[in-house]
Formats: structure tokens, C-alpha cells, sequence
């Protein structure tokens, strides 16, 4: 039975919607304003409509670009998942090798990619694997660090309870800490959502991509060389695109496949 | 940044103790400017004691990281106090990190011959996106360094960008291959990786001669360090420069000049505005003398200019690479034959040539560009 009045999700899906539009519309308009004040010329800042015009001239080129790089973003953000979760279930189970290797998790996230990417394409090559590991190793930080704090993170009422059936370390492990974590690994997995197709682009700036068609990092970098500053904003914004919906597919997967354990998390996030 | 890059006298001394700064500077796309000279925490005095405390901190760090250890800290002025009226101040913009394929004005600006045209030059190093173009179009940089096809580059883009000067009359660019490669000629390049800098005008004539058709481009940062570590790596490089550099860490090379191909636009261009030289014409004609004269110098004798350029080069540049290279320029610079022309001319024939093979390449920018707008002889000796 439907009720004729509109749900509240979606009454506030609308309000989100339409204030987004607005923000939308308001930085067009100073984009605007700003290009026919100050005389921009067209190679430092275009104006909105030739950056739409350029977008719509080489949408084929940027959709596959877009394809290419996002391909390379999930496969670095499924190998961190997969490897940060497994690092963090290691550092729940035993503290002296937490306080042992956390340090150089840490410093995994603070040594520049920049200064490591020619030293990676030393030793890995030009491939596919080269530009995964970079942005596996930019998406790394935020998952080990969320999923080891919900390992931790148990509530005192469960452990005692545990405790009190007598239940061992993997059970432990298995039924109380892995579920209690998880609406943390959802939230790690969504910051390092954004940071993926950085890490991406940040790879095809100095691996290329490796892929069949040209990533956006690579377009990038030939539109900054020809100077086409419109189409360099397109790309700047068809990677805007990608972050958003790659979070987006996060909060998908959080909100309903994994329902279950993450309820409480989406509540409050 | 303005103390690094000013190579007026003492100041040069300066620039190789500048360290975070100068990592920063060669940072690819670092467009950081005069932030560490004018520190807004240098002298705040509030009253919250942890904001204090945090400002100090923060102040301390900026002055360790990027203050020479003792002359600027005391005057943190340096760079305007010592602008003299009677002196005008231009900055040229470079489109790569200094190498001797800007001689001409390092020397010019170390052997005082823009002191004595009554100019202070403000000399400001590039990367791998140099963003000659852009800091011209803005009236930050009076002048800057290009190529030849750069110039159409930009002004296919609206931008009116005029060449004044051509330091080199025939292209250096090479591509640089391992001896054991194998490799004799650019049309053996198939089954190698090449680390070029995509987008430039030459790789897509390279393309359209199918000699890339099978090879791996690859993006190039700027060393060589790749070449010497894996004989399948071919770089872009400039004939006399990245040979040495390679050679200097012991692998055996071979340079193929894409010139060979009937690609040879002038190099080490000094381009300025079309505006510039409809207002201040006789700014752009000191300049352009100035920078004559120091290229010939330069030429001629490259000891002090190379000086200059080790110092503003953060890239790992060596004293014998550059003796190598300004010997090797001469050449390129002043052709055999072409020892009588005034030095840095050029000629509407291969401006025109340039723009044909241009237009060929991309069917849908032809026409945009009129080469008799590229470029003028007016302010050479």
C-alpha cells in the first residue's frame, strides 16, 4: 500500500539535490563573471560553455579515458581492501606487532608517490601492475587505519559475554571483532575512494596507462602540453565524476549489501 | 623563490644553500611564488598563547626551510630594496629546468651585460609543465623560452606570442637509445619503450611517419636515470645534454636526431607579447640585444654563464655536462654556412615550412596561424 505523502528519504534526497544544483549554479555564475571581468584569455581560463563545447567535442576520448582510469582506480582500491584488511586483522590479533609495523603504515602514507613512482617503474616496468600498486599503496592508509581501530573497537558488553561462554581467539575474531568492523573498513574504503583515481591519475602521470586507451592523467598531461586549457577542465572535471560515483558505489555496497553490519554506521554518517 | 632565481651577483651564492625551496621550485608543477620570502608568520605577535605558540612553530619552520642560513633573515627585502629606478626589471620564464639551452641569458645576467643595458632579470626556471604560455598571457613574465612550435602552439590558442630571437638554428632534439640496443635509426625504434613528454608537436610527427606505430610512449620526468637502468627504454632527449649525462653514469648511447626526419624548428626561442612590443619596444630591444650579446659571449666563452646555470640547476647537472653541451650547441646555434647572419635570425621560408608541417599533422587547427605573425627580426643587431 502506498501512502500519498513523500517518504522522508526521499523528500530530503530532493532538498540535497536541489541545493547542490544551486551551488552548481552559483560557482557557474562567478566562473562566469570572473572570465568577463578580468579578460581571461581562453588558454588560462575558458569560459563554462567552451568547456561544455570541448567536453561534448571529445566526450568518445574522455569516456574512455574516464573508463581506462577508473579501471586502474578499482582494481588499487580492491587491492588495498583486500591488503589493508589483512594488515589490520594481523595488528588485531597480536599488539607487539602493531606497535612493531604501524609506524611504517605511517609512513607508507607520508613518503610522496611522486618520489616513489620512478623508483616503482624501475623495478615493476611499464604495466598495468605498476599503476595499481600506486594507488593501492595511496588507498592503503585510511583502510588498515579504520579497520584496525573497529577490530579494537569491540563494546565491552560483547567482550564480557564472549568472555563468558569461553569462546577462543578465532571466534572471537570470526564473530565479534570481523562484524563490528565492518562499518569501519566502509568508511576507510569511501575516503580511500576519492583518493583512488588520484592515486590513478597521479600513477598515468608518470607510468602512462597501460590499458588500451589513453587515461585521463595521460590526456592531462597532452592537453596541458597543446595548451588546451578547456579541455584540461573537462578532464578535470570527468575525474571529478569518476571520484563521485566510485564513492558513490562505496556507500552502494555499505548502505545495501552490507546492510546488515553497517545499519548502525549509516545512521550516524 | 625571487632569491634563487635573480642571479644578480651575490644572490647566486645564495641559491645552492636554498634547499626546501628549491625542492619545491623542481617540483613538476610547483607554481609557488615568493612564499617563503614574505612569511605572514614572520612577526605575529597575538595574544592566545597556543595560537603563538602554533604561529612560532610554524614561523620557525618556514624561516629553517627555506632561508639561506644567514644574509636574507636579516633583510627580508632583498629582492625590491635593491630595484634602482634607473634599472627596469623584466622576468623570463624558462620551459625547462636551466640547461645550456638557456646560455645566452644566464651569461648575460652573470657577465653584467644586462646590468649595463640597464636591466635587472628576474630568470625563472621551468619543469616539465613550465607554464611559459600562461605566465606571459598574465603579465607575470615579460619573456620567455620556447620552441619554435610552441609559438604556433600558442598562438593557435589566441595567445599573441612573438618570436624575437632563435638561439638555435637547427632542432636539438634527439631520441636517445642504449648502444646494445641495437637501434640505428629512429625507424628501428618498434618494440621499444619511449619516455616522451606527450602532446609535443614532434612525437606527432614521429607518429605520422608511423615510427611510433610500435613502440610503447611512455611519460618522461625529466632524468636519465631509466636509460641507464634498462637497455628497452628509449628517452626524448636534447643532442647535447642528455647524451653526456647518460654516458657520465656508464652506459654507452646513441642520439637519432628527429631533425633527420624534416623536422627542424628553431629552438631555444626568446618569445615575448605582441602587446609588449607594440608598448615598451625599447624594453624588448635592450632585451633582445642584451641577450643577443650574452649568447654570443656564451658561445664564445660558456665559463661563467655555466656557473649560473649549476647553480639554479637542482636537477643533478654536473660541471663537465655543461662544458659538453655548450661546446655541442655551437653547431646548432650558428650552422656552418650561417656564421655571416646576425645571430639569432630567422626566416618567414621555414616559419612558413613549420606552420605547413603543423597544419598537415592536425587537420582541425589548419589556418588558425599566419607565420609572418610568429616571429620578427626587428629588435636583433
Amino acid at each position: 500500500m502506498k501512502t500519498p505523502t513523500i517518504p522522508s528519504f526521499s523528500r530530503e534526497a530532493v532538498t540535497s539535490l536541489t541545493l547542490v544544483f544551486l551551488v552548481a549554479c552559483l560557482a557557474l555564475i562567478v566562473w562566469q563573471l570572473l572570465v568577463a571581468y578580468y579578460q581571461f584569455p581562453e588558454a588560462v581560463l575558458p569560459t563554462p560553455q567552451q568547456c561544455w563545447a570541448t567536453t561534448v567535442a571529445e566526450r568518445d576520448v574522455l569516456f574512455r579515458a574516464t573508463l581506462s582510469t577508473g579501471a586502474a582506480a578499482i582494481s588499487g582500491l580492491v587491492v588495498s581492501v583486500v591488503i589493508g584488511s589483512s594488515m589490520a586483522i594481523l595488528f588485531s590479533q597480536s599488539k607487539s606487532l602493531r606497535l612493531a609495523l604501524f609506524p611504517y603504515v605511517i609512513l607508507l602514507q607520508t613518503v610522496p608517490i611522486v618520489a616513489i613512482a620512478p623508483l616503482l617503474i624501475i623495478w615493476s616496468g611499464y604495466n598495468f601492475r605498476s599503476v595499481v600498486i600506486v594507488t593501492a599503496m595511496i588507498c592503503l592508509f585510511p583502510i588498515v587505519n579504520s579497520v584496525t581501530g573497529g577490530l579494537l573497537a569491540t563494546k565491552q558488553d560483547s567482550e564480557d559475554l564472549f568472555r563468558l561462554y569461553g569462546a577462543g581467539r578465532w571466534k572471537r575474531l570470526f564473530r565479534l571483532q570481523i562484524p563490528s568492523s565492518i562499518s569501519f573498513l566502509m568508511l576507510g574504503t569511501k575516503t580511500s575512494s576519492g583518493l583512488a583515481v588520484i592515486g590513478a591519475i597521479v600513477a598515468e602521470f608518470f607510468i602512462g596507462n597501460v590499458t588500451k586507451y589513453d587515461g585521463l592523467g595521460t590526456l592531462m598531461t597532452r592537453w596541458i602540453s597543446q595548451l588546451k586549457t578547456d579541455a584540461l577542465v573537462s578532464a578535470v572535471f570527468a575525474s571529478a565524476i569518476l571520484g563521485i560515483l566510485m564513492f558513490g558505489a562505496v556507500q552502494f555496497i555499505s548502505a545495501v549489501v552490507l546492510r546488515r553490519w553497517t545499519k548502525s554506521a549509516t545512521a550516524v554518517h | 623563490m625571487a632569491v634563487a632565481c635573480s642571479l644578480g651577483g651575490k644572490q647566486i651564492q645564495q641559491a645552492s644553500e636554498f634547499d626546501v625551496c628549491g625542492m619545491i621550485r623542481g617540483f613538476p608543477w610547483a607554481i609557488v611564488g615568493g612564499y617563503c620570502d614574505r612569511s605572514p608568520f614572520a612577526g605575529g605577535s597575538s595574544t592566545v598563547i597556543r595560537a603563538n605558540l602554533f604561529f612560532c612553530g610554524l614561523a620557525l619552520l618556514v624561516m629553517v626551510g627555506c632561508r639561506p642560513s644567514s644574509t636574507t633573515s636579516s633583510d627580508p627585502t632583498s629582492g625590491s630594496s635593491t630595484s634602482d629606478s634607473e634599472e627596469s626589471r623584466v622576468a623570463i620564464q624558462l620551459n625547462w629546468y636551466p640547461e645550456t639551452e638557456h646560455g645566452g641569458v644566464f651569461q648575460a645576467s652573470a657577465d653584467g651585460t644586462y646590468q649595463a643595458a640597464g636591466l635587472q632579470v628576474d630568470i625563472r626556471p621551468g619543469g616539465r609543465a613550465a607554464p611559459v604560455a600562461s605566465e606571459l598571457a598574465l603579465d607575470r613574465v615579460q619573456f620567455g623560452f620556447a620552441n619554435a612550435d610552441d609559438v604556433v602552439v600558442y598562438r593557435r590558442r589566441g595567445l599573441d606570442v612573438v618570436a624575437v630571437l632563435a638561439a638555435m638554428q637547427d632542432n636539438p632534439r634527439c631520441i636517445l637509445v642504449r648502444k646494445e640496443s641495437g637501434v640505428e635509426s629512429l625507424q628501428d625504434l618498434a618494440g621499444l619503450t619511449l619516455q616522451c613528454q606527450e602532446g609535443r608537436p614532434y612525437l606527432e610527427f614521429m607518429r605520422s611517419k608511423g615510427i611510433l606505430d610500435k613502440v610503447q610512449e611512455v611519460p618522461y620526468y625529466g632524468t636519465v636515470a631509466s636509460l641507464v637502468a634498462d637497455p628497452t627504454i628509449a628517452i626524448q632527449g636534447y643532442s647535447f645534454a642528455e647524451p653526456l649525462l647518460a654516458e657520465q653514469q656508464g652506459v654507452e648511447v646513441r642520439s637519432l636526431m628527429v631533425s633527420q626526419l624534416g623536422w627542424n624548428p628553431y629552438s631555444s626561442v626568446l618569445i615575448t607579447t605582441g602587446k609588449l612590443i607594440k608598448e615598451e619596444p625599447e624594453l624588448v630591444r635592450r632585451f633582445v640585444r642584451a641577450t643577443q650579446i650574452g649568447w654570443q659571449n656564451y658561445l664564445a666563452d660558456p665559463v661563467k654563464g655555466n656557473a649560473a646555470i649549476l647553480m639554479a640547476n637542482d636537477q643533478g647537472m654536473t660541471a663537465s655536462a655543461l662544458k659538453y653541451g655548450s661546446e655541442q650547441m655551437r653547431d646548432l646555434a650558428i650552422p656552418p654556412g650561417d656564421a655571416d647572419k646576425s645571430f639569432g635570425s630567422m626566416s618567414l621560408e621555414r616559419w612558413t615550412e613549420l606552420v605547413k608541417q603543423m597544419d598537415a599533422l592536425d587537420p582541425s587547427e589548419t589556418d588558425l596561424v599566419n607565420p609572418e605573425d610568429c616571429f620578427t627580426d626587428q629588435f636583433l643587431k
